[in-house]
């Protein structure tokens, strides 16, 4: 591994590790990969004799996953277990009000999805109908690069919007979390 | 070696070093990796959580090749603690020589 796959693959390691550290600990792996190159290592050697990226990031982790945990046993000391009302509560309220349109918009993102690839095949009808009939040439072309770039365009769309309602989803997943937590 | 057990005796190792002289990152890890068998990259965390927890400061200076260095400094608590863990680590060891003796007769 060279110096900047290292880091880079340590850099995504921490994603959640908030900037300004992140790029403390970079820095420090940084320095002593060059430092261990100056001393005669090769750049390969330098990097191996750190040990896996994993590895550093799992005991960094260990770290920030403490602190956390001291830090939230002084909030809640006061409240004991997950309540099971909140946790009732919320069944019955997502039974009744959540899941019906979830499940609607999921079916409706599978339509999206099901438009925008039949417009992506499409220009295959087109190439086959180019060699069955007479079809003008430049008129196919256009209608070729027409429906490939709408659907492409389409396929684009579609995915920006299916993140947000992931994100969105994965969001109302941890209020939920955190309600019956009682963190709330 | 057992990883925890390593892990300890890293810590101490680390504040050892520090104790005559401040050292900048690489020449900490390597002084260590020269004696014990280590991936060098898990001792940087380690003086992470040691400078968070107030043993030790750090600071930057310049270096006569390349960018500064980021040195470690032992701060008076760093020194108790340190002086707490060599304790306990020869009050163990003698333990475990000890027990050795007693059993390998």
């Amino acid at each position: 591994m060279t110096k900047q796959q290292f880091l880079n693959e340590l850099n995504r390691l921490l994603v959640q590790v908030p900037e300004g550290e992140r790029k403390d600990i970079l820095s420090d792996y940084e320095a002593h990969i060059d430092s261990a190159i100056e001393n005669g290592k090769t750049e390969e050697e330098a990097v191996a004799d750190l040990g896996s990226p994993k590895t550093i990031a799992d005991e960094l982790d260990v770290f920030v996953a403490t602190d956390k945990l001291s830090g939230s046993k002084k909030e809640t000391t006061t409240n004991v277990g997950p309540n099971i009302f909140a946790f009732l509560g919320m069944l019955l309220f997502n039974l009744i009000f959540i899941i019906g349109p979830v499940v609607g918009v999921t079916g409706a993102f599978i339509g999206l999805y099901a438009a925008a690839f039949a417009c992506l095949i499409t220009p295959v009808a087109f190439i086959i109908n180019l060699f069955t009939h007479d079809t003008p040439i430049l008129l196919a072309f256009f209608l070729i690069l027409a429906t490939f770039s709408f659907g492409y365009l389409f396929l684009l769309v579609t995915n920006f919007l299916a993140k947000w309602f992931l994100k969105l989803i994965h969001w109302y997943w941890k209020l939920n979390v955190k309600i019956v937590k009682g963190s709330y | 070696m057992n990883v925890q057990f390593k892990k300890g005796a890293l810590e101490l190792c680390v504040l050892v070093f520090t104790l005559k002289k401040d050292r900048y990152g690489y020449e900490l890890v390597h002084s260590i990796s020269d004696k014990i068998q280590i991936a060098e990259g898990t001792v940087y965390p380690l003086l992470r959580r040691l400078t968070k927890e107030g043993y030790f400061a750090t600071y930057l200076a310049e270096s006569n090749e390349g960018p500064p260095r980021k040195y470690y400094q032992l701060t008076k608590a760093g020194r108790e603690y340190l002086e707490q863990l060599v304790q306990e680590w020869q009050q163990f060891s003698a333990s475990v020589n000890e027990i050795i003796e007693e059993g390998m007769d």
